[in-house]
């Protein structure tokens, strides 16, 4: 219980400082939203006037305030740039609601191909014998890891869309009218991005698997007469994945953080786009949003690694 | 019976293990001896089956009870030696920590061997994990049920190695193989660990191999020896016959390193010549010092230690974790004369590297008084493998207390050419030639670099030597050879030490006075011969009570 309520006050404190950052680089960064919506015509009169209207004439201070205060509320502000018509304006949350389910899902994907192929492939790597079969994966390995994302979308949507036709580039499928066609078009892109982390993670996890069958454990298990698939699995796997899953846990961090180039080579209309037109056109409530969730799911992940690393390593757990 | 013949393993052409041949008969102890590299532990690994894949057996076979197990030039049958492993012969491993799995409990560690060769005499689970907690109970653990559901870091480590020897035992195999299985473990635990050794073999009748380098420990346990020297069984035979009546040069040198007792239980000539070389060494030395007393003033002391507690904060892993003060060392009062010897001995654990790291300044936080009437204390450590910068030369290292001592003391002025000297000049001093001067660590064995350490802490010349556990990780005839260096040392230069030890038989050799440690506690400081003829303390008794 203790646990639980020191891993939320950490969770608080990181968001809080994190949105305080956000506020600070937008004080700091030139460009102005005002001029940015007007244009360069405006008079400076037409310029106060919107500069009132969007309450950026009060002090930083006060301003960082009254928008905590309205996000503590649930009221996320709407965007300086985006409107629903002529006359309303977009709410943040209508704007982002639509797109954070898309890259939630990505991200989800690509880590499940990660784990699901770079576990086997790892502990088949590091029992084999075969000196072809290890050359080979090295190389297999270290190629992924050295192709750049945009350049393995490209190749992904040629091999699976144009070559094998499995899915139709561009032609995407929103999760609310067809839930099955949505997740079948973003397999692609997940692949995108799970090659590479596949390549990291099977190279990590062989060599942790390496190390841990050198320990000593492993010659007792192997004195008790154990076979050495009982060892890799019984007693090594266990063992070699405690590292693997502080290493995973970062790369989840990286692709939530990581898929604007993947969503622009796939046109996935996600958070990635969002948060760069945003950004380059000052758009602050719905930057500082998307800054927050995106620390959020991060710190959430690495919360459930150290519950995941907890359950794999006792030694840790009674501490 | 088992026997190995003419085996000789080789790793990448140079021979580990060279021509031995060995039998065992049932209800046999074994002691393998030899210093570290004999080939003890190959020859174990081998008779296993479990030789790494480097090692070529290239000639010999071993007989398993008519069975050829393992025949130079063949390729091993590896389901074979795996159906054999485990439960016709079994090993029982030195660090119990690293030598079980982890993230494993131990009750399905144990069950794993009953899964694996005997899945069909049981019924069930159930009826498994009856028999495993049998076995516990046999090894002499308690509350096996708690035990049976515990992870290997929640037992201690002489538990450890109980359930370790519980998985051993279990099939009731006929060799035990016990690899240096009490070196890790404290000297009261390891009479506890031996004792249940020897039951299991009363019991059970069946043939022990016991590997160790400490020889008073094989000749407690062991009804027949092998010593072995580069790859090859120099002398074997009943275990007091060698130890009485050794043959071989080598094991005669081998028996009269090892530090005696004066109360050894059997009184013969090797080790009564080497009692009787450490009583006039120390008569000696207590003479000078008797004459050095009457011809001055009774010497005041060169530290003194009064009401010292020594504290360190444990803080958890936490954001807002609390900090934990916890006292490790409460209370100590003693005091160092100039050229005496303090043994301090205790289990590991009992706060003496704590207590010398806050008499040296290391640890700050402290209440109570150290007062020192010399220049910085210098420290000689355990482990002479890390202990030294592997990226630096032997004389760099030499050297760098002067440096230190430079930038410290501003009086002091030290050339580079001054310097050089002096480590050379240390060099020679502690046995060593003057080219190891541009040596690095790694090239010297364990022996020299424990004599670097000892130059690194004489060379600014400190009347007072802190030692913890200096001789611990070498062999037997370099652990004399470094306490006959200490003691030369010492007798030159007049100095004093504090010296740590679990090693009974060790603190005995070198002390003058003898101060007892447990728990953080000082239970007992008393003279040499008064501690080991009449101790106080019942946990004293219980430490001197090991032979």
């Amino acid at each position: 219980m203790k646990y639980f309520i020191q891993k939320i006050a950490t969770l608080i404190i990181t968001l809080l400082l994190v949105s305080i950052l956000a506020f600070l680089a937008f004080q700091i960064i030139p460009g102005d939203v005002v001029n940015s919506i007007l244009g360069t015509e405006a008079t400076p009169e037409m310029e106060e006037a919107l500069r009132a209207e969007l309450g950026l004439d009060k002090p930083p201070v006060q301003r960082y305030l009254a928008w905590g205060k309205d996000v503590l509320r649930g009221d996320f502000g709407v965007s300086y740039r985006y409107s629903k018509n002529m006359n309303e304006m977009m709410p943040v949350k209508e704007l982002i609601g639509d797109k954070l389910p898309v890259t939630l899902w990505l991200a989800l994907l690509s880590v499940g191909i990660t784990v699901i192929v770079a576990i086997p492939l790892g502990v088949l790597w590091a029992g084999t014998k075969n000196k072809f079969l290890d050359g080979f994966l090295n190389v297999l390995t270290q190629t992924s890891m050295a192709i750049p994302a945009f350049f393995l979308g490209i190749l992904v949507t040629y091999l699976f869309g144009i070559a094998l036709k499995m899915f139709a580039p561009g032609a995407y499928v929103s999760y609310k009218t067809d839930f099955g066609g949505f997740i079948h078009y973003l397999i692609f892109p997940a692949i995108a991005i799970a090659i590479p982390k596949i390549g990291m993670t099977a190279r990590f996890l062989r060599n942790s698997t390496l190390t841990e069958l050198k320990s000593d454990y492993v010659r007792t298990a192997k004195s008790k007469g154990v076979s050495d698939t009982g060892i890799l699995f019984k007693h090594v796997l266990r063992n070699a994945m405690l590292p693997v899953v502080t290493f995973l846990g970062m790369i989840i961090a990286e692709v939530v953080a990581g898929s604007i180039v993947v969503e622009q080579v796939f046109s996935l209309p996600g958070i990635g786009r969002l948060l760069i037109s945003s950004i380059s056109t000052r758009d602050f409530p719905v930057v500082e949003i998307l800054i927050l969730y995106i620390t959020f799911v991060v710190i959430v992940v690495y919360f459930v690694v150290d519950v995941l690393y907890r359950i794999l390593d006792p030694r840790i757990r009674q501490k | 019976m088992i026997s190995i013949k003419n085996l000789t393993i080789s790793f990448s052409g140079k021979k580990a293990v060279d021509g031995i041949s060995l039998q065992l008969e049932p209800g046999e102890i074994l002691g393998l001896v030899g210093e570290s590299g004999s080939g003890k532990s190959v020859t174990a690994l081998t008779l296993m089956g479990l030789l790494a894949s480097e090692g070529v057996m290239e000639t010999g076979e071993i007989d398993f009870n008519g069975q050829i197990l393992l025949k130079a030039g063949v390729k091993p049958d590896q389901k074979l030696l795996r159906s054999y492993r485990g439960d016709h012969m079994s090993m029982i491993f030195q660090e119990p920590m690293t030598s079980l799995n982890p993230t494993m409990k131990i009750g399905p560690q144990i069950d794993e061997q009953l899964l694996l060769h005997a899945k069909n005499d049981f019924k069930d689970a159930a009826e498994r994990k009856k028999r495993v907690l049998e076995t516990l109970e046999g090894v002499g653990l308690r509350d096996v049920e708690k035990v049976y559901d515990s992870y290997p870091h929640q037992l201690s480590g002489g538990m450890r190695q109980r359930a370790m020897i519980a998985m051993a035992v279990i099939l009731h195999p006929d060799l035990i193989i016990a690899d240096e299985p009490t070196t890790a473990l404290d000297v009261t635990i390891q009479n506890q660990i031996v004792k249940l050794l020897k039951d299991i073999r009363d019991r059970e009748n069946n043939s022990m191999i016991f590997i160790t380098h400490d020889l008073n420990l094989a000749r407690r346990i062991c009804t027949r020896l092998a010593v072995m020297k580069d790859g090859k069984i120099v002398e074997m035979g009943p275990t007091e016959d060698i130890f009485t009546k050794p043959q071989t040069d080598y094991a005669k040198k081998l028996i009269a390193a090892v530090p005696g007792r004066k109360k050894s239980v059997a009184v013969d000539s090797a080790e009564n010549e080497s009692d009787k070389n450490v009583e006039n060494k120390s008569e000696s030395k207590a003479d000078k010092k008797i004459v050095g007393e009457a011809g001055g003033t009774k010497k005041s002391p060169i530290l003194t230690v009064n009401d010292l507690s020594v504290f360190y904060n444990e803080r958890s892993n936490k954001i807002f974790g609390k900090t934990v003060h916890k006292c490790v060392v409460e209370h100590a009062s003693f005091e160092i004369y100039p050229g005496e010897t303090l043994g301090l001995v205790g289990e590991s654990g009992c706060g003496k590297s704590s207590l010398c790291k806050a008499i040296l300044g290391i640890n700050k936080d402290i209440t109570g008084s150290v007062k020192s009437a010399t220049v910085r204390p210098q420290m000689v450590f355990q482990d002479p493998y890390s202990s030294l910068n592997p990226s630096k030369s032997i004389g760099w290292l030499l050297e760098e207390p002067l440096r230190a001592e430079d930038m410290i003391e501003k009086s002091i002025k030290y050339t580079k050419e001054m310097r050089r000297e002096m480590a050379i000049d240390m060099l020679r001093r502690v046995g060593l030639d003057e080219y190891y001067y541009d040596r690095m660590p790694h090239q010297l064995s364990g022996g020299q670099r424990q004599r670097v350490s000892i130059g690194q802490a004489l060379i600014t010349k400190p009347s007072l030597i802190f030692a913890d556990e200096p001789v611990s990780a070498l062999d037997v005839t370099i652990q004399d050879q470094v306490l006959e260096l200490l003691e030369s040392l010492q007798e030159e230069y007049g100095l004093a030490y504090l010296f740590i030890s679990h090693d009974i038989n060790v603190i005995y050799r070198v002390s003058d006075r003898i101060m007892v440690m447990k728990k953080g506690q000082i239970l007992e400081i008393g003279d040499k011969d008064q501690l080991f003829d009449n101790p106080q303390h019942p946990y004293t008794k219980e430490l001197l009570a090991e032979s």
